[in-house]
């Protein structure tokens, strides 16, 4: 009886207009945004393999004459493009891209003194994106065409019955309340699920034709678990449409209440507490005033070495007064480091407090889930920060090893004996590399918002059964 | 006749659930937004008038035009608070330093507080708009004839003696009316949330740029309001009518837009790499020439005392000679100075050449993503509030065009004043006084720096504390009379202007959407229908 309940609601659902109009949106979709992305995407890795062309001549450069050119040494530390960005692109576009790392910031320094190396975060300013920000990617299409269409699909699921008077008659049978709408629960998830299933396989498909370097069996790995978190935030929204048309004495009601939802989880909570930000509690100063720190830093070092630096001319003191600014320059250095380190840190814990108030959304709970397991947009750039700090500490122990082969000079005041230094094996460098996906970060980083889906789910679910069951049709 | 009907709609309309909703959902969104655009547009507002006093200041003390660096800020709008455009992410001033040899070609600074906060979205009055109020436009018309005709209330009202236009005026000035209400409401409820905030002044030519988004919105909202009427006539039930126009609302606020933005952001990023390959062999030319150049220096052998207090004060951009310096010395330096302004200069006209063209093409990107999406509504819409607003990327546009021009009148200015000669680097007249004469004589006696190295000789003999501590009271350079930057304002005929086509465009939309609705309930038979 339950099987036939399912079978007949399904063949309802999937011969009716809105179910064919549903499926050609989601395809067209899918395969206008593929083909934006692979567009895209092809310029992303171009300036990716830019910034790793630069590096190389850098580091040839550095290696012919290490002495020489140290002051010139800055590599980019940025974030790899990846294919995943199809299925959450999470703002990676308009995010700083990843760390400059130099040695010489604006002056000589020690690297056998030295503890940390500079990064300054290279930004990339995008003006032309407007307001509200949309990105051509799965996300896209489930957080907003499927969620609509799980609402459509169920927002009179009940209330049309009683409105036609079958809900009676369905009473009148021997049917579980409870049997009646799990089938109906499930015609409209599968229902859901044979259009993203087509949509899925056909992005796979293009992306695996189109775009270069696509590695198969990952990309396929992560389309299923894109596919399962999808289908847990898409059963919130046929539960919410069952629990409306439940709860509302005609479809028209129902309508009205699954629309604003809908409005209201989808666009108007993601996109509105990005107001928050300006709150005076997060406590983060503008870009002139970390630099107004930063020079107040050099500015204090500088004055004590005026102070402390001997003021005769004799070798000797001159040796000393070497020594003092380099000592001077690394303890600057430092300084500028920390500075910039403790506000990178605030301003991301900011934008993840805020980001925090939004996962009373499911929209914004899915968007983060898979964002959390494709490891794209903020985690991405966090774990480049991390790499790019291991990256310094591999550079800079290597020049130390360096330094200390040298038999004499000093490391910063190249003279004559700088210029025959033997060259160094390039390929001995150390070289910066963006770490790939493990899955236990992926876990760490999606976990939380998917088990909260998953409750959401639950809760929801006990939700509309009890109220179905206290639904008197007299 | 007409008069009851626009009376009973509209009272039905803000007694139903949906527009209570709807209007309380943009109140709250209005009011948070525009308290925090208030107060960005606040912080940007101070930044901006310390800039200014920064900019002053750096000009009140140049002893030499080396150390002259010029700010010009960009005032923010205070219609941001209302349509925030690209405003708030541009940043707040561009830099001429050393005498300008660069013309820039980007705002620097700005108070973004925080680099991830595009992530993380605001709205805005404009966004509030499309969003929320064509939402509720939609919610408004959907069912005008469709809910009539399946409550068969419509053919009881064909069989009055009201013509059929009359009718649909009604019910379609009927929800204009409960549209412009709230959005009145709206606007004003901003206007006070921005007085409240304090530190905002509400001027006259605030209130007419207001007005006239006010007038763009409604002409904006009324189309919304013809497309659900004429949706809802031709459609049977109020279920598909709504369904069609919440798919043309997804498929026209988002999709389009978006994904032709994203097509052309592209392009303009290919653009824009080409145009920097170029400009990085020109900077690659310019240092090989100034190398080259070196090369024809004088060959005397001489020594030279720099003024570190300056060299300091200017991190060493600024190259500032003590007045104890030999005449081969200044020549030498001269030299060097006018050939490297020569060379940068050309080649800092050159490098504008190309991020002349290449904003050309961007703006030709541009202009045909804006003539492609002022047919869609929405967008149509969001540009004129951008125009209204001066905050788009237009008026970002119209203030670089500004700085080239003020940089070549500053260039003249410079070249008047003779800037690049000696006066570049040697602060006070050109004459020595008595005793400056004698240390200059005395320090060429001396022997030391005819041993050491190279051809000119930092001094670092026994004069030298006598020379650095020789601190004669240096007239500063007089800049008043320098050309001052001066962007006027857009006034409203110029908004009005430009955004002339986009308007027209959305007017037309009306009166054929008006027209559309017009002859299809004309054609409707309700003895058919059923």
């Amino acid at each position: 009886m339950f099987k036939e309940i399912i079978k007949r609601q399904l063949i309802e659902d999937l011969i009716s207009f809105k179910f064919l109009i549903n499926t050609i949106v989601i395809l067209c979709t899918v395969v206008l945004f593929s083909l934006i992305f692979i567009n895209n995407y092809h310029n992303i890795v171009d300036d990716y393999s830019r910034g790793n062309i630069s590096n190389e001549t850098t580091l040839t450069s550095f290696a012919r004459a290490p002495r020489t050119h140290l002051g010139s040494t800055a590599l980019y530390c940025t974030m790899q493009p990846r294919l995943e960005l199809f299925i959450s692109e999470a703002n990676e576009g308009i995010m700083p891209q990843g760390f400059l790392f130099s040695l010489q910031p604006n002056s000589i320094r020690d690297i056998r003194q030295e503890k940390e190396v500079m990064y300054t975060s290279i930004s990339k300013r995008d003006l032309e994106s407007p307001s509200v920000t949309f990105y051509p990617d799965l996300t896209f299409i489930v957080q907003f065409l499927l969620s609509f269409f799980a609402l459509v699909l169920t927002f009179n699921a009940v209330s049309a019955e009683k409105e036609r008077g079958t809900l009676r008659l369905v009473y009148s049978n021997s049917i579980k309340s409870g049997s009646f709408i799990l089938a109906k629960y499930l015609a409209a998830f599968l229902a859901v699920f044979i259009p993203l299933l087509l949509g899925l396989i056909l992005g796979l498909v293009l992306l695996g034709l189109f775009a270069a370097g696509a590695s198969f069996p990952s990309l396929a790995l992560s389309f299923l678990l894109f596919l399962v978190i999808s289908m847990l935030y898409l059963s919130i929204f046929i539960l919410i449409g069952l629990l409306f048309s439940t709860i509302s004495q005609n479809s028209k009601t129902s309508l009205v209440l699954c629309l604003l939802f809908w409005v209201f989880a989808v666009i108007i909570i993601p996109k509105s507490t990005g107001a928050f930000l300006n709150l005076k509690a997060f406590n983060v100063p503008t870009e002139e005033e970390i630099s107004d720190l930063s020079s107040k830093a050099e500015k204090s070092a500088m004055e004590r070495f005026n102070r402390e630096s001997p003021k005769g001319q004799s070798d000797q003191e001159e040796e000393t007064k070497i020594e003092m600014r380099l000592k001077m320059n690394s303890e600057r250095d430092k300084a500028i480091q920390d500075i910039n380190d403790y506000y990178l840190r605030k301003k991301i814990s900011a934008i993840t407090a805020v980001r925090n108030v939004n996962i009373v959304s499911p929209a914004s709970l899915f968007e983060y889930s898979v964002s959390g397991f494709t490891m794209t947009g903020l985690s991405h750039f966090e774990s480049v920060w991390t790499r790019t700090r291991q990256y310094a500490n591999e550079f800079t122990s290597f020049l130390r090893d360096y330094a200390s082969t040298l038999k004499s000079g000093s490391f910063f005041y190249p003279d004559e004996a700088a210029v025959s230094d033997k060259p160094i094996d390039a390929n001995g460098i150390p070289r910066f590399t963006d770490s790939p996906i493990s899955s236990g970060a992926r876990t760490r980083h999606a976990l939380p918002f998917v088990s909260l889906l998953i409750l959401y789910n639950l809760l929801l679910f006990t939700v509309v059964i009890y109220r179905f069951q206290r639904c008197d049709v007299r | 006749m007409v008069k009851t009907i626009v009376k009973r709609e509209f009272l039905d309309n803000i007694l139903s659930f949906k527009f209570i909703a709807s209007v309380l959902v943009a109140l709250v969104i209005i009011s948070i937004c525009t308290f925090v655009l208030a107060a960005d547009y606040k912080d940007r507002l101070r930044n901006y008038d310390k800039g200014i006093a920064l900019a002053k200041e750096k000009l009140a003390n140049i002893p030499t035009y080396s150390c002259l660096t010029v700010l010009i800020y960009r005032r923010p709008s205070p219609l941001s608070i209302f349509v925030s455009g690209t405003d708030r992410k541009a940043g707040s001033y561009v830099e001429f330093h050393n005498v300008g040899m660069e013309i820039p070609t980007f705002l620097k600074g700005g108070v973004t507080k925080n680099e991830f906060s595009d992530m993380v979205s605001v709205f805005d009055l404009a966004g509030v708009i499309v969003i929320v109020f064509t939402l509720l436009a939609i919610m408004l018309s959907y069912d005008s004839i469709s809910g009539e005709k399946e409550e068969g209330v419509l053919a009881l009202i064909l069989s009055n003696s009201v013509p059929r236009y009359r009718l649909l005026i009604g019910k379609y000035l009927g929800a204009l009316i409960s549209v412009a209400v709230p959005l009145a409401f709206c606007f004003i409820w901003g206007t006070i949330v921005v007085l409240f905030s304090g530190g905002v002044g509400i001027s006259k030519e605030l209130i007419i740029s207001l007005a006239w988004l006010y007038a763009l919105s409604l002409i904006y909202l009324s189309l919304v309001l013809l497309m659900g009427t004429f949706v809802s006539i031709r459609t049977r039930s109020s279920f598909i009518s709504l369904l069609v126009l919440l798919s043309c609302y997804l498929v026209f606020v988002f999709l389009v837009p978006q994904a032709l933005r994203t097509y052309s952001a592209a392009r303009i990023v290919e653009q824009a790499k080409n145009v920097e390959k170029n400009t990085n062999s020109l900077y690659e030319d310019r240092i090989s020439k100034v190398g080259e150049a070196l090369k024809q220096l004088p060959q005397t052998k001489t020594w030279i005392i720099r003024d570190q207090r300056y060299m300091d004060l200017y991190q060493g951009r600024a190259i500032v000679l003590s007045r104890i310096n030999p005449p081969a010395a200044l020549e030498r330096q001269s030299f060097f100075s006018g050939l490297r302004i020569r060379l940068e200069r050309d080649y800092a006209v050159k490098i504008q050449g190309l991020v002349d063209e290449d904003s050309k093409n961007k703006r030709r990107i541009r202009n045909t993503l804006n003539s492609i999406l002022a047919f869609d509504p929405p967008s149509s819409f969001e540009r004129t509030a951008d125009l209204a607003a001066d905050t788009g990327v237009d008026s970002l546009d119209r203030f670089f065009e500004h700085v080239v021009i003020f940089w070549h009148q500053y260039m003249h200015y410079m070249d008047e004043k003779g800037a690049f000669g000696l006066q570049y680097f040697f602060p006070g007249p050109k004459e020595l006084t008595a005793y400056e004469t004698e240390l200059v004589k005395r320090i060429n006696d001396d022997s030391s720096w005819q041993t050491a190295r190279g051809r000119t000789v930092p001094y670092v003999g026994k004069y030298l504390k006598e020379a650095l501590s020789y601190r004669p009271n240096v007239p500063n350079i007089n800049l008043d009379d320098m050309p001052a930057f001066n962007l006027k304002p857009t006034g409203i005929t110029d908004k009005i202007e430009a955004s002339f086509i986009n308007v027209l465009i959305l007017l037309f939309y009306n009166i054929t959407f008006f027209f559309l609705s017009y002859v299809s309930f004309n054609a409707y038979d309700p003895r058919k229908a059923e």
